[in-house]
């Protein structure tokens, strides 16, 4: 047995070299707080911030609900595609858009109960939904680190749920990147390019080179993303359906039971709080709208809009947009890739909202 | 949980430190952690169905006990043990796909019925640890072994953690004593399971997972491509089929050896194997070996009056149920049928049984031996398609493309570099296990004299999984069987 554990220990180097590795370049900046401490700090002291990249989006949200002085009285939740909802789409001067990369329920959640948690008298809520919200098998983990909040929330929801949880277990996913292999390789390309993890720099401007958070939380997307030609755009949409299934949409075989009654739950106690809430569904690319219609396994897709709509119809909730592109007159110009429409398509989608709350926004204001 | 994961690697870290450093006193509490370990690792697969577990091994352990002792009722209690494997087996895994069929099967004939489908899971690895329950009975019916009076052995034997999820099928006869005897730790053999855990992730991390890239894309789209493209399809499958359930069994088997345990060898480097009989020896061997015992005996001697007929229906009859093993969908049993049908031109000429082998010492495989060798890949890997397609009508139409003029058309690529990286992958697996081919697995390198070398090659592996292997812990193919 000696023997043999000398032996391995001499291979022990590799994990012990991907660990310091991964912990020391941090690509993702999930064992350092200062770079999102940096960035919730300009954003608060009224800077956009540009050059975000690989940041722990959980994290920015929570120091910017927990330390930004100022309540917003509308905010947006979902995923990235919900993300280039800004003020002036709203209309709103007081709205902050809480959207984060790979956001499920469980986030959104997790989100508004820190707002709860912060005493902020929240008026509206725009849930920017995605059908794989309603995939018990959509794989997505990231919201762990937000647990204890979703924890908390479900305590007034249900109260026989346990709302303690070890640190250590909601840190689990992170600590895990400690020893992926993807994220050695993250790390490694990381320290070869040279960028130093305090690049993120404030700006008065909206539209960078980089990615940018604006300082109502919406993004604009770097330039390079946002100004690809068409062809490059239908080659991503391309790209997204030659994953099959994509990602979040693996064996979805059918709508969860257990997330349709979570969001009509918070649904209710939304209302029962009086606060307005929206659906919003952004469309997809019609190639990778086409393909949901043509694959069998993709049915629920579909499924999930009809049950968002019938739950909307149901709760009074005003719903905007579709999945489907034709549906709100999008085209393949209107998005950066498969996923993601542009700030056009969606104002498309959101301009008999504004109509109804004023007059249409002009397109310069973006 | 699955073998090449961070929660593995911390699960199993710990259980070996205290399999022979805590545990190790006794046999009984060694083989009461395997057990407590083995409900734990399930438990993180899917904690639901360990009931089922459970009742299963309690089931079958009185029922073991019961075949042994009782003279009366012997027959019965070995056909309720029958009863309890294939019926879970029925419930689980094809209950819906017999009501769809009956459905359609009435519809087709204008009869309107509309049986009810339930929404049922299939527990995973249940495939895995009934085979290894009905082994155990009909071996003790058959005077075979004796039926375990220990329940924390037989517990463990059937759920045992590393071939619980994804085999190998072992026999209570082969498994059982080394559960019950004393295991000391053995270097060579440590060492040896190391060298076949890495050999395992490089299966299945390099390259079984790069391959999924390219299949994945080219069956999910294939309707667009050209013949040629489909036959890429085909062939990056056929390897990673290959490299992923092999490249599982590499690890499961390299687990055990690390706790002193031999488990059945799955596979024997299938592809170099010189026609369809010979292929089967060496693939999934633990499940090809169980019903040749159990089914293909059996039904030859029912049918020995009709001759080579009557080998032919057996052998179809076999390998039917070898498809439909894999899962409820119309697929997989023409997969198995397919194969049944591949043995009939053996049969008749009465090579079935005859081992032909590739030269031990030969550098490179003779002509003859070389255009065997395609010729039982390229029978291979057209089943795989059918395997891999979603229904019948999807893989006759990938047929229908495949076998079109495309065919000599230039393919379509969706990745080319993956497709350059995967290639070199194969290659290299290839040439390792071809000069390995008369060993246990591909890295076993003991004519490499030089510690050195030896530590080179395994680093080189491990640079490789880290850096080219497909990022995430991906699960294995067989888990869905």
């Amino acid at each position: 047995m000696e023997k043999f554990l000398k032996k391995l220990s001499v291979y022990l180097m590799f994990p012990v070299l991907i660990i310091s590795i991964n912990y020391f370049a941090d690509p993702a900046n999930l064992f350092h707080e200062d770079y999102e401490s940096s960035i919730a700090h300009n954003l608060m002291k009224g800077y956009n911030v540009t050059n975000v990249y690989n940041h722990n989006e959980r994290l920015l949200q929570k120091k910017l609900i927990k330390n930004n002085p100022l309540c917003p009285e509308e905010i947006a939740l979902g995923s990235s595609r919900g993300m280039l909802l800004n003020k002036f789409i709203s209309q709103s001067p007081s709205f902050f858009n809480n959207s984060m990369s790979g956001s499920v329920l469980e986030d959104n959640i997790a989100i508004y109960e820190l707002y709860e948690q912060r005493g902020c008298p929240i008026k509206l809520v725009i849930i920017s939904l995605d059908p794989w919200i309603l995939n018990d098998n959509h794989g997505e983990k990231r919201w762990k680190s937000l647990e204890p909040e979703y924890n908390s929330f479900l305590s007034k929801l249900y109260t026989e749920r346990e709302t303690e949880g070890f640190m250590f277990f909601n840190n689990y996913e992170n600590y895990k990147q400690l020893l992926s292999f993807s994220y050695f390789k993250s790390s490694v390309r990381y320290l070869i390019k040279g960028i130093g993890r305090k690049d993120a720099k404030a700006t008065r401007l909206a539209e960078n080179n980089g990615l940018t958070r604006i300082t109502d939380g919406s993004v604009t997307w770097d330039a390079q993303y946002r100004d690809a030609p068409q062809a490059v755009v239908d080659r991503r949409a391309n790209d997204i359906i030659a994953v099959d299934p994509m990602e979040y949409l693996g064996r979805f075989d059918h709508l969860s039971v257990h997330y349709k009654n979570l969001l009509i739950n918070f649904v209710s106690y939304l209302q029962r709080k009086q606060i307005k809430v929206e659906f919003l569904l952004t469309p997809f690319h019609p190639v990778v709208y086409s393909n949901f219609m043509q694959k069998k396994h993709y049915r629920n897709v579909l499924a999930s809009e009809e049950f968002f709509k019938t739950l909307a119809r149901d709760k009074g909730i005003e719903i905007y947009g579709s999945f489907d592109p034709r549906k709100t007159d999008l085209v393949s110009s209107d998005f950066y890739d498969g996923l993601h429409c542009t700030a056009d398509g969606l104002v498309k989608i959101m301009n008999t909202r504004m109509i109804n709350r004023s007059k249409p926004i002009k397109k310069e204001i973006l | 949980m699955v073998f090449n994961s961070v929660a593995f690697a911390i699960f199993f870290i710990v259980f070996f430190f205290l399999y022979w450093f805590v545990f190790s006193k006794t046999i009984k509490w060694q083989n009461f952690l395997i057990l407590a370990a083995s409900y734990l690792f399930y438990s993180f697969t899917d904690w639901r169905f360990l009931a089922i577990l459970i009742l299963s091994s309690i089931f079958n352990y009185w029922v073991g006990i019961g075949i042994e002792r009782s003279i009366r009722y012997r027959k019965l209690l070995l056909w309720m043990g029958m009863v309890q494997g294939i019926g879970s087996l029925i419930f689980f895994k094809y209950f819906n796909f017999f009501v769809n069929s009956f459905n359609t099967l009435f519809t087709s004939l204008n009869i309107h019925v509309n049986f009810q489908v339930l929404s049922i899971i299939v527990p995973v690895g249940i495939s895995f640890f009934t085979f290894r329950t009905m082994s155990y009975l009909l071996d003790i019916d058959k005077g075979k072994i004796k039926a375990s009076t220990n329940w924390v052995s037989f517990f463990a034997y059937v759920a045992f953690f590393p071939s619980l999820l994804s085999g190998p099928i072992d026999k209570a006869r082969t498994f059982m004593p080394q559960l019950e005897r004393r295991r000391e730790f053995s270097y060579v053999m440590a060492a040896d399971g190391m060298r076949q855990i890495l050999w395992g992730l490089f299966k299945k991390m390099v390259v079984a997972d790069n391959c999924a890239i390219i299949a994945d894309g080219i069956f999910s789209n294939y309707h667009d491509l050209p013949g040629s493209s489909l036959l890429m399809g085909a062939f990056f499958y056929t390897i990673q089929m290959y490299a992923d359930f092999s490249g599982y069994s590499d690890m499961a088997i390299g687990v055990s050896k690390l706790l002193g345990f031999n488990i059945t060898p799955n596979f024997n480097f299938p592809f170099f194997a010189r026609n369809i009989a010979d292929f089967w020896r060496r693939w999934h061997i633990s499940l090809t070996t169980w019903l040749t015992e159990y089914v293909f005996t059996p039904l030859s001697i029912t049918f020995r009056d009709l001759g080579k007929a009557g080998v032919s229906l057996a052998i179809i009859i076999n390998f039917t149920l070898v498809g439909i093993w894999h899962g409820a969908n119309w697929t997989y049993v023409a997969f198995g049928f397919m194969h049944g049908c591949y043995f009939i031109p053996l049969i008749i000429k009465g090579t079935m049984n005859k081992k032909k082998r590739v030269d031990k010492e030969s550098g490179f495989p003779a002509l003859d031996h070389g255009l065997d060798i395609f010729k039982t890949f390229t029978l291979v890997m057209l089943t795989f398609v059918v395997f891999r397609a979603s229904s019948i009508s999807d893989a006759l139409q990938y047929y229908n493309i495949l076998f079109s003029q495309s065919l000599f058309s230039t393919p379509v690529f969706l990745e080319k570099i993956i497709i350059v990286k995967a290639s070199i992958f194969i290659l290299i697996m290839m040439l390792m296990e071809w000069v390995q081919r008369e060993q246990e697995h591909g890295l076993v390198l003991d004519y490499f004299k030089s510690p050195a070398l030896r530590a080179s090659v395994y680093c080189v592996l491990i640079f490789m999984i880290i850096w080219l292997g497909s990022t995430g812990a991906n699960q294995f193919i067989y888990f869905n069987f």
